[in-house]
């Protein structure tokens, strides 16, 4: 004979927990509407969800077995069509790559996972949902590039834990229970109780993971998201747009259309001519979120020619560059020769704009390769890159750059290995267009510096510690030279003042140098992963040639580091400075929070001691005497003599006592201890106590009846 | 005194290992997209995993069991331990390995009967209990082993086999007669003598007192009962058979209102005596051993039965 052997209580029968369906449905649409509407749901699969997923709970909860297995065969049907249907979309986008094949997957999934809902009679489906929606959320999470989100995943996360918590107890209660079952409320309300502290218990430990959790990254990338709105060719194909400046706009001069003033994120920089005289800084708008696994300049070109005010590019004439998914882009004259030993890294950035932009195309230094809707753009001679359409708002696109991963030894060693080439030497070294004593102060500053690295931080550091970053400067006199007013007179700008001054000191110096114009790497969103570009970031910093690197960014005004020394900690890095900046939450929130977490663990320990006590208190654990009197019960039982119910401890005793001669007067005197064990205020003598064990383990010895109590 | 165990994870259920897998592909899938999100959700669920992880162990070190069992029992037979669980933990399983039992729920504090099982007859001076634990979300299990030491043991006797009990013509002095009352307990009647005070009314001889006028009472003797002496030698192919067979043939001839000694080995050497009752059969080859019991001699007028596996 053997008993039943229950370890893995069963799984496949009908489920019967409303509260668990419930559950789970919360968990199921909160992911879905996640993931719908990050551009996934159309109009069918939103009505699908909201309204599929409560019928399908609904209708599985009431029905027959009957009708389950009907609901088996449609929903096997429906799963089925789903799946050729799957077939025949990856096999017609397969060329355009995973990046294409997102969405249409994305809503494959939720079709299938629609017909599993239908199909959920018994708790092993119902966890089958719940494990998908992990997945669901997932793939909102790789669409999502802002903060809404936020709120789908929080109500996922508690709706799982729920579910979890539900679906152990669930299938805990097919065991047979030790002692009396609780009532169903207490039941409900422990669970509540239990999900609650759960809850909290993740925060703090989801919390604690994310920030030492590794950054997510886009090194290894899979995917190059890369789409379009509508279509609209620029005025001439490679020509700059730019409908942010309005009547600014480059392209008017060429036929565009664009007229009125420039757009308040609108940056003066992204045209054929940079004024420095021009004044005014573009506001705090989000223009562009970057998926990247680093910060760095997104760059969209270069100036080279400057005649004391303005700079100018010498030659924008545009090259189409063709190619399918992906566009090729090859490197320019302008870049030289790269050492092959020095070290490179491909940063993949993905651009997602928020506003109207330039049909400029940003990217870190070098670009290599571009994932872009179109498979055609244009290159200029110094190596940027044009679409041939306008950008707006929506647009996506992916750009790989191989980036020289410098340090300041590799900067060091670069002129003593290659001579700089006599092209760009005369293009970009020339003697600039300022004042003497501009030069003078170059000469000055860098006397003793050794190399050309040298060179470059002692004129950052003497900017840094005798001019000031202020966008609040006084108007450029007419005839003044930009750069010696900035010097030697205001000591005040912005970064198109403070770039321009650097390349041209260094230029003064015969080290070849140019202004490069385009976006800091602006705010990192640790949640997001995204670096949120806002159009005050627009930037203008020095570029510096090093013969066998190539172009190195250098700027006093932002702190961007070199590409071989950027990292980032952990994912969670900066999130509290993050959550602070933009949800309002006050700073002092950030002790205050940590105290109120001590105080939680504190209260919580306490409850638990507190009803750990109670818990104690409330076992009745049987004292000394009842349990020797229930012995000596047991052994008057075994020999015909049961105690009455209203039979007192003496008389009892005084009864057993004509059972044994031998041990009559010890039986006796027993009765007498026990009977003042339980009732007397006074405390017994353990002589006395001894004497009672020992007859009790005489007769236990004498082959009589007894029963032990052991304690684990 | 108990031996326990520190608690060690047993398993990672079906749903923990869903969410381990789906936490590493949300890493792997973050690190290749950049998406920052799937590591938000990776650490939602690197969260509920370390609690699923590491709460049961709460449980399992918070919780205090007290086991009452019965003296005696029967190998085969279920028989129930009282099970007391103090202190607070929710959804333990709890079952023993020896006697054995099937997973039970526990919900400390609570009391409650555990219907536990034991084939092999034998003293038990421990019980083995394993408590396992995935509270609150049934993500790791944990288990903890405790073996208790019993203050005294739990006997379980061999599930007695019938064998039916038949008086030896030989060594019975007695008369039929003297076997039908031994079954139902009456004495036999040796004579009769004049009544006493104090003499029980139920002795009164009725057909002597009439014929010498005054009351007459009878004289008893006690009753003349058979005697069976079970050797129980385990020393055989089937040693719980024999025991079986051992204990059936004691406790039929105890039923007919025999004298009964058991033959028995113990651990401490051969043993010879009476019992008088199915326990006292039950326990003393609780204890038996394989190894020589007494072989006599025995009185000649006892019956002796030898069973053995191979009946």
């Amino acid at each position: 004979m053997s008993l039943r052997r229950n370890e893995a209580p069963a799984t496949r029968e009908t489920e019967p927990s409303l509260e668990l369906r419930v559950a789970v449905l919360a968990t199921m649409i909160s992911a879905s509407v996640g993931l719908l509407r990050e551009g996934v749901g159309t109009s069918a699969l939103w009505l699908a969800v909201l309204a599929g997923f409560p019928l399908a709970a609904f209708v599985q909860h009431r029905a027959s077995a009957k009708r389950r297995a009907v609901l088996h065969v449609v929903a096997t049907a429906a799963g089925l069509a789903v799946v050729v249907h799957v077939i025949s979309t990856v096999a017609s986008q397969a060329q355009s790559g995973a990046a294409a094949l997102q969405v249409p997957l994305a809503q494959a999934f939720l079709w299938l996972l629609l017909c599993q809902a239908v199909d959920t009679s018994n708790r092993r489906s119902l966890l089958v949902l719940l494990i998908a929606s992990p997945v669901i959320v997932g793939t909102a999470g790789v669409l999502s590039i802002d903060m809404a989100l936020a709120v789908w995943i929080a109500l996922w996360a508690v709706s799982l834990l729920v579910a979890i918590v539900l679906s152990h107890r669930d299938e805990m209660a097919s065991l047979p229970r030790l002692g009396a079952i609780r009532p169903k409320r207490s039941e409900i309300s422990s669970a509540i109780g239990t999900s609650l502290a759960g809850g909290l218990a993740v925060v703090l430990i989801g919390a604690a993971i994310f920030m030492v959790a590794p950054v997510a990254g886009t090194s290894r990338s899979l995917t190059f998201p890369a789409s379009l709105g509508p279509r609209d060719p620029v005025a001439l194909p490679g020509e700059l747009s730019n409908p942010t400046l309005g009547s600014g706009d480059p392209a008017n001069g060429s036929g565009g259309s664009s007229s009125g003033s420039r757009a308040s994120f609108g940056y003066f920089g992204f045209s054929k001519t940079l004024d420095t005289s021009l004044r005014g800084r573009p506001d705090n708008t989000v223009v562009m979120r970057v998926r990247a696994s680093s910060g760095d300049f997104w760059q969209a070109q270069t100036f080279d020619r400057w005649d004391g005010r303005v700079w100018t590019v010498s030659d924008d004439r545009p090259t189409p560059l063709r190619g399918g998914t992906s566009i090729p882009i090859p490197g320019v004259d302008a870049d030289g020769v790269r050492f092959p030993d020095v070290p490179t890294d491909e940063l993949v950035q993905t651009y997602y704009l928020d506003r109207d932009a330039p049909n400029m195309i940003f990217g870190a230094e070098s670009p290599v390769r571009l994932y872009f809707p179109e498979h055609i753009v244009f290159q200029v001679p110094d190596g940027s890159v044009r679409a041939g359409v306008n950008l707006y708002n929506g647009a996506v696109y992916t750009v790989v750059s191989r980036r020289a991963l410098t340090t300041p030894t590799v900067l060091r060693a670069a002129n003593d290995r290659l001579e700089i080439p006599p092209s760009i030497l005369e293009q970009y070294a020339a003697a600039p267009v300022t004042t003497s004593r501009v030069r003078a102060l170059a000469a000055r500053i860098t006397a003793a510096a050794p190399t050309t690295y040298d060179k470059v931080r002692a004129l950052e550091a003497w900017m840094s510690a005798h001019t000031k970053y202020t966008i609040d400067i006084p108007p450029l006199p007419k005839g003044a030279d930009a750069v010696d007013q900035f010097l030697f007179v205001d000591r005040r700008g912005f970064c198109e003042q403070i770039g321009t001054s650097l390349v041209v000191m260094l230029r003064s110096l015969g080290i070849p140098a140019r202004l490069a114009v385009g976006y800091a790497q602006g705010e990192r969103n640790p949640f997001t992963g995204l670096y949120e570009v806002r159009a005050s970031d627009a930037h203008a910093w020095a570029q510096v040639y090093f013969p066998g690197v190539g172009w190195q960014s250098f700027d006093p005004t932002a702190s961007v580091p070199l590409a071989g020394d950027s990292a980032i900690n952990g994912a969670g890095s900066g999130a509290w400075a993050y959550l602070t900046a933009h949800l309002s939450i006050p700073r002092w929130l950030a002790p205050a929070g940590s105290a109120l977490v001590v105080l939680i663990v504190v209260a919580a320990l306490g409850v638990g001691i507190r009803r750990r006590r109670r818990s104690g208190r409330s076992v009745a654990v049987p004292s000394w005497a009842s349990q020797r009197l229930g012995e000596l019960e047991t052994w008057g039982a075994t020999h015909g003599r049961a105690r009455a119910p209203s039979e007192s401890t003496r008389r009892y005793t005084a009864a057993l006592a004509s059972l044994d001669d031998h041990r009559a007067a010890r039986i006796q005197i027993a009765g007498r201890v026990l009977d003042a064990a339980m009732f007397s205020s006074h405390e017994i003598p353990p002589g006395a106590r001894a004497e009672v064990e020992h007859l009790l383990a005489e007769l236990a010895e004498a082959g009589e009846a007894s029963t032990p109590v052991a304690r684990v | 005194m108990s031996r326990s165990s520190f608690p060690t994870p047993v398993a990672l259920r079906k749903l923990g290992l869903a969410f381990a897998v789906l936490a590493v592909a949300l890493l792997l899938v973050g690190r290749t997209t950049g998406a920052g999100w799937n590591v938000v959700i990776l650490c939602v669920l690197a969260a509920i995993l370390a609690i699923g992880a590491l709460t049961p162990i709460a449980g399992l070190l918070r919780v205090r069991i007290r086991a009452g069992a019965p003296r005696d029992a029967v190998a085969g037979r279920p028989f129930e331990l009282t099970i007391t669980a103090s202190g607070r933990a929710r959804t333990l399983r709890l079952r023993t390995l020896d006697p054995e039992s099937s997973w039970t729920l526990v919900d400390a504090p609570c009391t409650g009967a555990l219907t536990v099982l034991r084939n092999r007859r034998g003293v038990l001076d421990t019980v083995l209990v394993e408590l396992r634990s995935a509270h609150a979300l049934g993500l790791v299990d944990w288990r903890r082993r405790v073996r208790m030491q019993l203050p005294a043991p739990i006997e379980v006797g061999p599930r007695p086999e019938r064998v039916p009990f038949r008086a030896h013509r030989s060594s019975a002095r007695t008369t039929a007669d003297a076997l039908t009352a031994a079954r139902s307990g009456a004495e036999l009647t040796r004579g009769v003598r004049e009544y006493t005070p104090g003499d029980p009314v139920r002795l009164l001889h009725w057909p002597a007192t009439a014929r010498a006028g005054t009351p007459m009472v009878r004289e008893l003797d006690g009753p003349q009962r058979p005697r069976l002496i079970v050797v129980a030698d385990l020393r055989t192919f089937d040693p719980e058979r024999t025991a079986a067979l051992a204990a059936g043939a004691a406790i039929d001839a105890l039923a007919h209102g025999a004298r009964v000694d058991l033959a028995t080995a113990e651990a401490s050497g051969p043993r010879f005596g009476r019992v008088t009752t199915p326990i006292d059969v039950g326990r003393r080859l609780a204890r038996a051993v394989e190894g020589p019991p007494p072989e006599g001699p025995f009185d000649p007028d006892c019956q002796v039965l030898r069973p053995t596996g191979h009946r």
